[in-house]
């Protein structure tokens, strides 16, 4: 992942909010997604995204469907009723913590 | 976002090769290599339809010389504390529903009725419900076979631990005691526990396979 400690804290609220905006999600697409809205800034790695996927499905937040796709199985992950509200959540954390971090670094720039 | 342009699949035999590959990287959780064949095979067809002309080895073997360390990073460990931590919880969930105790108050009973008829001393009787735990490790053996499964591989670990903890307290249990009959009472909790966390999990499992 680029610039991979700053993004690091950031990547769950990441996954959750691509997947509060589709129905479902798979690994690669989410990767794909990932890079394509940050024009290839950001690229998550295997060893990052699944660990991160594996830990919500186990905190409950996320749910899997399995479906045979080209010769494969593929795993869909999508959003528990938990995972809605807990994404929700997550945001307002992170948009507090981007104002904060903007009044430190730039006060000119900061979003009363 | 699916990719409907992509017109240059994978067969079944590149995809059976990857699986062969990442089995023998050591990825053996059935679940996590599932995962990461979809993902090998998603970029490699991805890159065919991106103007990559070269056949499927060739494409296969560039894209492990760049990602190899990060596929197999989480991958191909054994133990995983945010599972074990997630199963753990689970399995103490599990401790206080209403079968679980109605469940080891029946074993605790059936236990000491079987001691008493075959005259069964405190340290063999002791080691009754911990045999019966390493019989629960067992259940995935015999509905998946050599299939092995992410959170099922991470609560056999918890099992094992519970039963390496008893060699600790044979010295306390040579005579009948109230401490043998708390640590009895315990074991049958863990077994009966034990019981019902491997079966929701191996339930779980099954239906997920199902599911496609």
């Amino acid at each position: 992942m680029g610039n991979s400690k700053l993004y690091k804290g950031s990547l769950n609220t990441i996954i959750l909010k691509l997947l509060e905006e589709s129905d479902k999600m798979y690994g690669y697409e989410i990767t794909q997604k990932v890079k394509e809205i940050t024009k290839g800034e950001l690229n998550i790695t295997e060893g990052a995204l699944y660990p991160a996927l594996h830990k919500l499905e186990a905190e409950g937040l996320l749910d899997v469907e399995m479906q045979k796709v080209d010769n494969r199985l593929r795993k869909y992950y999508k959003l528990t009723e938990k995972g809605t509200k807990e994404t929700a959540n997550r945001l307002t954390e992170l948009e507090d913590y981007i104002r904060t971090m903007q009044t430190i670094i730039n006060p000119k720039w900061s979003i009363s | 976002m699916e990719y409907k342009l992509i017109m240059r699949k994978l067969t079944l035999e590149d995809i059976q090769f990857i699986d062969t590959y990442l089995r023998n990287s050591d990825i053996h959780y059935e679940d996590v290599r599932i995962e990461m064949i979809d993902h090998v095979a998603s970029e490699i067809e991805y890159r065919m339809n991106e103007g990559d002309t070269r056949d499927f080895y060739h494409i296969f073997k560039e894209y492990m010389v760049e990602n190899k360390a990060s596929l197999l990073k989480e991958g191909s460990k054994p133990f995983n504390w945010k599972i074990f931590k997630s199963v753990s919880i689970k399995f103490l969930k599990n401790l206080v529903t209403w079968q679980v105790l109605l469940g080891s108050i029946g074993c605790f009973w059936i236990f000491n009725e079987i001691y008493s008829y075959f005259y069964i001393d405190s340290v063999w009787g002791s080691f009754f419900p911990t045999f019966l735990l390493v019989l629960v490790a067992f259940i995935p053996l015999i509905v998946f076979g050599k299939k092995k499964f992410s959170f099922i591989g991470n609560f056999a670990i918890l099992v094992s631990i519970f039963f390496s903890f008893n060699y600790y307290f044979i010295p306390y249990l040579e005579k009948p005691s109230t401490f043998y009959y708390i640590y009895l009472g315990v074991l049958t909790l863990f077994f009966v526990g034990s019981l019902k966390t491997m079966i929701s999990l191996v339930v779980f499992y099954k239906k997920r396979i199902q599911m496609a």
